[in-house]
């Protein structure tokens, strides 16, 4: 059972933009602009590539990072150096790994929090019109960003773990 | 006589990134890379691939790195050199993957420089 406590939400944007910074300029030299955070209990339905990871531990939740499928294929493009024309297997490995560096880094940071946190191996959804949701009861923070003139979203919700 | 690395990671494009870092770093004497994407595929390699040095994400399903680090101290490849490579950087990860044997750590993202420096660290010239 889920305690109703919740995080202060600008400590997780805090931690999300910098870990989202440090995986874009280390691994892909590329920037990124944070937008406007925001919160949502029920974020809407989306088309594009997700990919999903749990954390487990004295916090409970999950964490998403979101895009459309043509910035999926940009991503691909740019961990793998090469020219990625459409959403296939490598390149939603490579969206999956991208969440994985993202909620680790995030995990990281945000254990000075919460104590010591696991976080599962990635699932990747590509499709379209679908929610992804948690059973977690606390509201979703969404973090969005601005790269190579398209947008795309690092999510998480998080509650203590009763 | 060349370097032949192992690289364990379950994503098949963090092989492909660390293989092309690896080759990117200057690193002398580098021959092949073999993969496995877990840590039971990885001791079957070593079972019939000559390996020098081991490169392994900690949080793989089926057999984790530290699970593999666990399982090669039982191995006649028990002195080889693994460099963890991982988002998993905690204190007390290290702490037990060093307890395991392993002889380095390289934390996700990283550079190829970051790469070469962890490299130099541990592994002999």
């Amino acid at each position: 059972m889920l305690a109703e406590t919740a995080m202060d939400q600008q400590v997780i944007v805090d931690a999300i933009r910098g870990a989202t910074e440090n995986v874009f300029s280390t691994m892909m030299e590329l920037e990124v602009e944070t937008l406007e955070p925001s919160d949502h209990q029920e974020p809407g339905a989306v088309d594009g590539v997700v990919s999903l990871l749990g954390f487990t531990g004295p916090w409970t939740g999950t964490g998403m990072f979101y895009c459309s499928d043509d910035l999926a294929c940009k991503l691909g493009s740019a961990l793998l150096m090469t020219e990625v024309a459409e959403v296939n297997g490598e390149v939603l490995n490579g969206i999956g790994e991208l969440a994985n560096m993202i909620l680790g880094n995030f995990k990281e940071t945000i254990e000075t929090q919460t104590g010591p946190l696991a976080l599962t191996v990635p699932t990747v959804v590509y499709g379209k019109n679908f929610q992804a949701r948690s059973p977690v009861l606390a509201s979703w923070t969404i973090v969005p960003f601005k790269v190579a003139d398209n947008t795309f979203e690092v999510r998480v919700c998080m509650q203590q773990t009763e | 006589m060349g370097i032949n690395v192992l690289i364990v990671d379950d994503a098949s494009v963090m092989r492909k990134i660390l293989g092309r870092s690896l080759r990117q770093a200057k690193i002398s004497g580098l021959d092949s890379i073999v993969e496995a994407n877990d840590g039971a595929k990885a001791l079957e390699k070593l079972g019939g691939d000559s390996v020098h040095w081991i490169f392994s994400d900690i949080n793989m399903p089926n057999v984790n790195g530290l699970e593999f680090l666990r399982r090669l101290k039982e191995t006649p490849h028990k002195d080889l050199p693994v460099i963890m490579v991982t988002t998993e950087g905690g204190e007390k990860t290290v702490m037990e993957a060093i307890s395991l044997g392993a002889k380095g750590f390289i934390r996700k993202p990283f550079t190829t420089a970051q790469m070469e420096g962890a490299v130099s660290k541990v592994m002999p010239d």
